[in-house]
């Protein structure tokens, strides 16, 4: 039990992470408009989901 | 207040608190240029190369192996019986090995992504820096870096919600 919740937090968190990490490169580096900056966060938090787990 | 307040023109006056940024520039180029060499490097195609190493560091301390060298080279290559099976389990391993390779990738870039964090971190901090020149001994408000970490963070800003 308390490893498959470990397992959804860290899928979370790398998400979270992943999401936030391309957002900034799209918000502030290359200073994307925001529905753009939204597309390339949902994309880059779906990038660790996809790729399973990441270590 | 009276040597605060001097304190204060004379670093907006002068270039005083500018090394600052320039080492928070420089710090974010080398982290830039690290993270950027760590993320894209070749991997090395096999686990053997670890062992190797890992034989090759303790046949150090403790003075020599003999015939350790060969006993890698045997490990890495299949020899005697299973000489004959191995190509075509190579064969069979291919495929398999070449439809992982899109998740590899995915998982570089989710690497490389996970790591993006403290360059915007770094970055927030950078144009602080440069819109609010500071002396060296005076902290950066509380607010700011909550701020800094909410822009970095919080994906309701990044969606465009509220």
């Amino acid at each position: 039990m308390l490893a498959r919740v470990h397992e959804w937090a860290t899928a979370v968190w790398l998400a979270l992470l992943c999401g936030c990490g391309f957002g900034f490169l799209a918000r502030d580096l290359l200073e994307l408009g925001e529905p753009a900056v939204a597309v390339v966060w949902i994309a880059g938090a779906l990038v660790p989901l996809l790729a399973g787990r990441v270590r | 207040m009276c040597v605060a307040a001097s304190y204060g023109r004379r670093t907006v006056r002068s270039q005083a608190g500018q090394a600052t940024l320039e080492w928070v520039g420089l710090v974010l180029l080398a982290a830039l240029v690290l993270g950027g060499l760590a993320a894209f490097a070749v991997p090395v195609a096999d686990r053997g190369l670890g062992t190797a190493v890992a034989q090759r560091i303790t046949c150090a301390a403790r003075g020599g192996c003999a015939g350790a060298a060969e006993r890698t080279a045997a490990r890495t290559r299949v020899s005697g019986p299973l000489a004959a099976v191995a190509p075509a389990r190579a064969r069979a391993r291919a495929p398999a090995s070449t439809r992982r390779l899109p998740r590899d990738r995915l998982r570089k870039v989710a690497n490389a992504g996970k790591r993006l964090w403290i360059l915007c971190v770094g970055w927030g901090r950078l144009v602080y820096e440069r819109d609010h020149p500071r002396a060296p001994n005076e902290a950066m408000p509380l607010e700011e870096v909550v701020e800094i970490a909410d822009s970095c963070f919080n994906p309701l800003g990044f969606l465009g919600i509220g």
